[in-house]
């Protein structure tokens, strides 16, 4: 804050003036200031970071810079998910099936909202892996929320945030339909009120 | 030069704080929204949380969020961060450092430029200013009535009327095919709605401000006593109204809650009675009363005292 007190009266003489521009000079420096600290708290992304650059099972490089996992018409990425039943599974074994993966939270009432719609699409599409994929959230939350609910899910932690790096996303809810060669055929990047008509389609599109 | 100068800090100001509110370079590169720790503090102005570029929090946003959310009855560092805004700066923040609000004066320029019929302000539009204090109720019960509903509290006036979070969604979704796999109707509204404002902005001098922004409205409440603002010295004025007349916002009296503080007000006055007062705790201000005069009238409306 200035620490000199500024009255800008009518009659302003030229020392007062100089006084005002040194201020104003002191305030664009503080803004300066300010702009210039907060460029290194840009790179402190905690939580999402730029897509692998490493070959995965035999799929292209993704360009670090663009962090884009997950793209239609490309391979899907490979992560390892540790299922709540403790067995590990990886996504690239869900192949020879059409696969919805969907990144979820407790606290995503959005995402709470659209499971209705997934379970539809897993009882009228039964040969249909739906997986459901939980961001960073414990063990017993997440088997706490299951029991709660009656849903026929593939249910999978990712306490790491591994799976998530390989999806990187904005928001939640993510969802990912990959057809049976393990080829992503939609991403539906967030919810809205009519959700099962769109997994509808875009499953038989996928098993076309 | 000297004269420039002063004729452009505000603008150079404007522009400045829309700049750097938006400096998250990578993230307009990428078209992704940051979550990096900065975003948790407010900025401000309004400028979206979900803006590729932005590197704070909307305090409107993040108001409701708090609202919806939140397990505690009053959401402290939301309530917090409006006060010591709106106790420091009052609707400076408006005239100065809001980036929608610089977009509104720009469009503003093209209109006349582009010979827009300029539609002047009346009864009608001190009228609709009420409009915004609705808006403010809507942003504070919105998303309360929302989670006792259906459980999601859902941020209302975010979904159903900010222009300035469609900015940002409009060149998302241009740019994501996964987003434009979820969009419908809503998007259309939303669209629709940015579209009346930028283009009533252009014969409507800063519609939104005016008649929609909550944020402003709320601001406006500590118009009367914040630490900066344009005050008029009662003892130069003379009651010729030459400033209200001349402000383009919906005043009664310079720096009522309608002021902007953009200090057009203070080019008008013949008599030199307007100026810009700092005012740090302790200090005392030169000439003038304690509490801002209201300018005397001579169709005189109902004195506004503090």
């Amino acid at each position: 804050m200035m620490k000199s007190r500024i009255v800008e009266t009518a009659a302003s003489s030229g020392e007062s003036r100089s006084r005002m521009r040194r201020t104003a000079g002191l305030a664009a420096s503080a803004f300066a200031a300010c702009a210039l600290a907060s460029v290194p708290l840009m790179g402190c992304q905690s939580e999402e970071p730029a897509a692998p650059e490493v070959q995965q099972d035999g799929q292209t490089a993704i360009d670090s810079t663009k962090m884009r996992g997950a793209a239609e018409g490309h391979p899907a990425p490979d992560a390892v998910l540790e299922l709540l039943d403790g067995s590990t599974k990886s996504i690239a074994d869900y192949q020879g099936g059409v696969t919805v993966l969907s990144f979820w939270a407790t606290w995503c009432p959005y995402c709470i909202k659209e499971m209705p719609d997934l379970q539809k699409v897993k009882e009228n599409y039964p040969e249909t892996n739906v997986v459901l994929v939980n961001c960073g959230e414990e063990e017993g939350l997440v088997s706490d929320f299951v029991a709660q609910h009656d849903y026929g899910f593939d249910w999978a932690l990712d306490l790491d945030f591994d799976a998530q790096r390989a999806y990187p996303t904005s928001g939640i809810p993510y969802t990912v339909v990959i057809d049976a060669e393990g080829v992503v055929t939609k991403i539906f990047a967030g919810s809205g009120p009519d959700m099962y008509s769109k997994f509808e389609q875009a499953v038989k599109e996928a098993a076309a | 030069m000297k004269n420039f100068i002063a004729r452009t800090k505000r603008r150079f100001i404007q522009l400045l704080t829309a700049l750097l509110y938006n400096l998250d370079f990578q993230g307009i590169a990428t078209m992704t929204v940051n979550r990096a720790p900065s975003k948790a503090a407010c900025i401000p102005g309004l400028h979206c949380y979900s803006c590729p570029g932005a590197v704070g929090a909307c305090p409107i946003g993040a108001l409701q969020q708090a609202l919806g959310a939140s397990t505690l009855k009053l959401p402290f560092y939301m309530a917090g961060c409006l006060l010591a805004f709106g106790a420091l700066f009052g609707r400076t923040i408006c005239g100065w450092a809001c980036p929608f609000g610089f977009i509104q004066d720009m469009l503003d320029k093209l209109g006349r430029l582009l010979h827009v019929p300029q539609v002047r302000k009346g009864a009608w539009s001190r009228r609709l200013g009420l409009l915004k204090y609705v808006m403010l109720a809507l942003v504070i019960v919105g998303p309360v009535v929302m989670l006792a509903i259906d459980g999601i509290g859902s941020p209302l006036f975010c979904s159903y009327v900010c222009p300035a979070g469609t900015l940002a969604g409009v060149v998302l979704v241009s740019a994501t095919p996964e987003l434009q796999s979820v969009v419908g109707m809503l998007f259309g509204w939303k669209t629709f709605v940015l579209a009346a404002i930028v283009f009533g902005a252009m014969a409507v001098y800063r519609p939104f401000c005016r008649f929609l922004c909550p944020l402003g409205a709320l601001y406006g409440f500590f118009n009367r006593f914040c630490a900066l603002r344009y005050v008029v010295d009662q003892n130069a004025c003379t009651g010729c109204n030459a400033c209200v007349q001349m402000c383009r916002m919906d005043v009664k009296h310079v720096g009522d809650r309608e002021c902007i503080e953009c200090g057009e007000c203070k080019k008008a006055c013949a008599h030199g009675a307007i100026w810009f007062s700092v005012e740090l705790p302790g200090s005392k201000r030169l000439g003038a009363s304690d509490a801002p005069a209201p300018v005397k009238n001579a169709s005189s409306d109902r004195d506004e005292r503090p």
